[in-house]
């Protein structure tokens, strides 16, 4: 099947990429001015282990191409370095922190998607019309915001003022573990509402402008007038004729917001406190937690890499033209 | 003499854009009775594909129909129609098929959801119901293996098949008149053939009418009763098939025939029309045809034609019905 | 084309807003009511709100919010122009370097901005952050500069790409015209509608990642204001003052609109078959 070894050129690619950040990380470490471990050794939480550790993992002695080699190797074996601030291995970290990063990943998507196609939907039904340019603007507003101020200022009315919904964290530490399952999964729906609609609605803004003018170029389209003619009626026409072609060249948009969402993670996390991979990157960076800050960076690569072949192949998928070809 | 099915009079159609009016119909008139099979000839720019989009209420933003135009379809006057009516004629009453089946079918849905879709609109049925009836529709218009073929998509089938799938669209919902606009433009000479079979045996089946659009002039004679000639947005004649074929009145009708002709007998020049159709912005007040017509006296530079009485059913819009001495041979 | 740009209505607020942000900033010396540093009356003064003698209040450390603001606006505005035009310099070269060079070093150089574009930037610049701890303002600019080109570089590959090709180019490397002139000459006016276009909407984008940054407290340090650091100060005190966060990041919010608004009107002036 064709679709198969194109997929397979996607992920190579893919790796490609991955290596090429590996390598500007580990080019990037190694730029560090200073001599590398005297930072290390000055920084309150290093210990004399952590130090050799390190010597061993750069295996700092030797020339730069061996130490390369080593440090793909490592990465490889699952060895990504061990975190200073907390005493334990750098993937470990990542891998408690990653879940509720990707959760609000995708809640973020969701409102971002959900958010910026019937926004865009909506305005390309009455072109040129008063709701079609005040949505515009309000598009654009969105999409010029400051993504943490956005997440503070929805923290202050809904959180501390309406009190609405909680301020910061993933669940409620005191009633949680008393809570049913479904009041559980309630409790966690809850604090994820804020961060969530922080971290989508900024992406919607650019998400309804592209929706917008896919649709209304889909609408201008011949088979739209066979539709009509065959005597649909508009709404018809329009949710099950037109919304699907236009959404196909949305699809393609998910990649491309996968890098600002992580980069706005890192910002909303902070805000509300969300034990995600974004906030774990910015204590590291506050408390000169080195190998903490590389390795997220090259998980949070790495993700995108990945995410993009998926969304590469689901838009193989949902395009008949494509599926089979 | 019973009313018409559609009777069209008076149809006056107009673009409004940045640089002016433009006129792409001018005062015309026809009518289809039940079961006919009327073409409506004509080049392109004519205003043949406008007088289709008037019917089916398709006209584009900047169109405006004049307010002294009629169409009026079984009783239902559809000139400045509001969207309630269209709901009731579209696809039930009138259907349309379309030229370039490539970019007529939606590329993202199969063919048998796209007819089963009309099937609904027309009729209340399950799901399962419009299915089947889909796979009905494409075995009438002659698509082989239908069961299959309604899973597949535009992309997978060839332009004739597109074509068979596009007017089974259009017959989805039973309509009483079906306007065909260049359906076989798109297809090859063999497939053209076929398709104008389909036609004609589908109008003997559903006791169907056919509005014809075309610009081939030998379409017209395999099935057509009744002929329009149009040009430079007028009807320039109309007569029965017979009558145009062998004693046309207009000298713009005589030279499409001599070109069609000419192009049969594989002559080595053809016979064709010198000069070009005036603009639609620049529309003289006078015979739109003179410019280029071989016979044309004073009386064409001055006074613009009506539409005469050559014959029963056989009008033309040329002075020379009025003075047939002028002809000579 | 200039009278076209003229008559987009939202393209004149835009300019105007960014000119009289600029005209701020510059002027903030002159503008500004009090010294931004000053702190009068350390302990009665903290957090008054809004009134006559200080329009914007205070903050915690009795420093007059609005003064403040308009020498961030200073700071904010001057960190994120310089650092686009690091952005669009280094990028201009090394689209210039693919477009015109071998295949091989084309290849190699798009691979590494694919890399790069993968990079969600706010781990790529905090990692670099990180590593060079205690960076001055200068470092940041270059920073931003540095992690901001990747577009440019793609716009200038494709330019140089199409322009190659055509006839007049062909003819002056027949006429033995160097590369540069022709680069001069021939590409350059090409590419700079759509780059200056990418430059609006990226001291947009500069400015909100300068913001990000500072928020966090990696970016323009303490007591020099900075938007985003004014919101860090005023995230403790959101009930209490709300509009020691609420003024700067509205600042930001108007500051990126009327950019984008310039970036969207200099787009239709420059390709008028772009559908709104």
């Amino acid at each position: 099947m064709a679709g198969f070894t194109a997929f397979v050129r996607r992920l190579a690619h893919g790796a490609l990429v991955a290596f090429a950040v590996v390598t500007v990380t580990f080019a990037l470490l190694q730029l560090a001015p200073g001599e590398p471990l005297a930072g290390v050794a000055e920084s309150p939480y290093a210990s004399p282990e952590v130090i050799e550790q390190m010597r061993r993992n750069f295996g700092l002695d030797r020339p730069i191409h061996v130490q390369y080699a080593r440090y793909v190797r490592n990465l490889l074996r699952g060895d990504w370095g061990m975190s200073f601030a907390q005493r334990r291995p750098v993937l470990d970290a990542l891998a408690d922190a990653l879940p509720n990063t990707v959760v609000l990943g995708l809640a973020a998507l969701l409102v971002n998607f959900a958010g910026g196609i019937a926004l865009g939907s909506i305005q390309a039904l009455r072109p040129r019309s008063a709701l079609d340019k005040a949505l515009s603007a309000v598009s654009l507003v969105l999409y010029s915001l400051p993504v943490f101020w956005l997440g503070l200022m929805l923290l202050l009315v809904f959180g501390q003022v309406l009190g609405w919904f909680p301020v910061g964290g993933v669940v409620d530490p005191v009633t949680h573990p008393s809570l049913s399952p479904i009041g559980q999964a309630l409790d966690r729906l809850h604090h994820l509402a804020l961060p969530a609609l922080a971290l989508g609605l900024v992406g919607a803004g650019s998400t309804a402008r592209y929706q917008r003018a896919a649709l209304l170029e889909v609408l201008g389209q011949d088979f739209i007038r066979t539709a009509r003619a065959a005597g649909l009626s508009e709404r018809t026409v329009v949710l099950r004729h037109a919304l699907p072609a236009a959404l196909l060249p949305t699809i393609t948009l998910v990649g491309l917001t996968l890098p600002s969402l992580l980069s706005g993670a890192v910002l909303v996390e902070t805000v509300f406190s969300w034990p995600g991979v974004g906030r774990l990157t910015v204590n590291a960076v506050l408390q000169r937690d080195y190998p903490m800050v590389a390795g997220a960076a090259l998980l949070a690569s790495i993700a995108v890499v990945a995410a993009n072949a998926v969304a590469d192949l689901a838009y193989r998928l949902a395009d008949p033209r494509t599926r089979e070809a | 003499m019973s009313e018409p099915l559609l009777a069209v009079r008076n149809l006056s159609v107009s673009y409004h854009g940045p640089d002016g009016v433009a006129r792409a119909l001018d005062d015309v008139s026809l009518a289809v009775e039940r079961e006919e099979i009327v073409a409506l000839v004509g080049e392109s720019g004519s205003g043949k594909t406008t007088l289709a989009l008037a019917l089916l209420g398709l006209l584009p933003e900047p169109a405006a129909i004049a307010p002294s135009s009629r169409i009026e379809f079984a009783g239902i006057s559809l000139a400045n129609a509001d969207a309630a009516t269209w709901r009731r004629v579209r696809g039930r009453e009138i259907g349309m098929v379309f030229q370039d089946p490539a970019v007529s079918l939606n590329p993202v849905l199969t063919i048998g959801s796209q007819i089963a879709h009309v099937v609904r609109t027309h009729a209340r049925c399950s799901p399962p119901t419009a299915r089947s009836r889909a796979i009905e529709l494409l075995d009438m218009v002659g698509v082989d293996a239908p069961q299959i073929r309604a899973r597949q998509y535009p992309h997978q089938l060839s332009g004739g098949l597109r074509q068979r799938a596009l007017i089974a669209v259009a017959l989805a919902g039973s309509p009483k008149l079906l306007v065909a606009d260049e359906p076989t433009a798109a297809l090859d000479v063999t497939v053209q053939a076929q398709i104008l079979q389909l036609f004609a045996d589908l109008r003997r089946r559903l006791g169907m009418a056919l509005l014809l659009i075309t610009h081939d002039l030998g379409l017209v004679a395999e099935v057509a009763h009744r002929v329009l000639v149009m040009y430079a947005g007028q009807v320039v004649e109309s007569a029965s098939v017979e009558q145009l074929f062998t004693r046309s009145r207009h000298p713009y009708t005589r030279g499409l025939l001599g070109a069609a002709r000419a192009l049969e007998e594989r002559r080595h020049r053809l016979a064709a029309i010198p000069g070009a159709p005036p603009r639609a912005s620049a529309w003289p007040d006078a015979c739109r045809f003179h410019p280029r017509c071989a016979l044309a006296w004073e009386r064409c530079r001055t006074e613009a034609p009506i539409l005469l009485s050559a014959a029963p059913a056989h009008h033309a819009r040329c002075w020379l019905v009025a003075e047939p001495a002028r002809e000579g041979a | 084309m200039r009278s076209g740009w003229w008559q987009h209505r939202a393209a004149r607020r835009g300019l105007l807003l960014v000119a009289a942000l600029t005209v701020l900033a510059l002027a903030a010396p002159l503008l500004a009511p009090y010294d931004p540093a000053a702190q009068p009356d350390v302990v009665g003064g903290q957090l008054l709100p809004p009134s006559w003698e200080h329009p914007l209040g205070t903050d915690l450390f009795s420093r007059d919010v609005l003064s403040r603001l308009l020498y961030g606006a200073r700071v904010s505005l001057s960190i994120a122009g310089l650092a686009t035009l690091v952005a669009l310099t280094v990028g201009t070269l090394v689209g210039l370097a693919a477009g015109f060079g071998s295949p091989g070093v084309d290849a190699v150089l798009m691979r590494l901005v694919d890399a790069g574009l993968a990079f969600p930037r706010m781990f790529l610049l905090l990692l670099v952050l990180a590593l060079w701890e205690g960076a001055s303002t200068a470092a940041l600019i270059v920073v931003l500069g540095l992690t901001s080109w990747l577009p440019t570089s793609r716009l200038v590959r494709a330019e140089v790409l199409s322009v190659r090709q055509r006839d007049y180019v062909l003819a002056a490397r027949a006429l033995g015209l160097e590369p540069w002139r022709i680069v001069a000459r021939h590409v350059l006016p090409n590419v700079a509608p759509p780059i200056l276009v990418s430059a609006a909407l990226g001291v947009g984008q500069i400015v909100l990642i300068e913001a990000g940054l500072s928020f966090l407290g990696v970016g323009v340090p303490p007591p020099t204001p900075s938007w985003g650091n004014m919101i860090a100060d005023g995230q403790h005190y959101l009930t209490r003052a709300p509009w020691l966060a609420a003024a700067p990041g509205a600042a930001l919010g108007l500051t990126v609109v009327s950019l984008s608004l310039v970036a969207e009107a200099m787009q239709d002036a420059l390709d008028p078959r772009a559908t709104t």
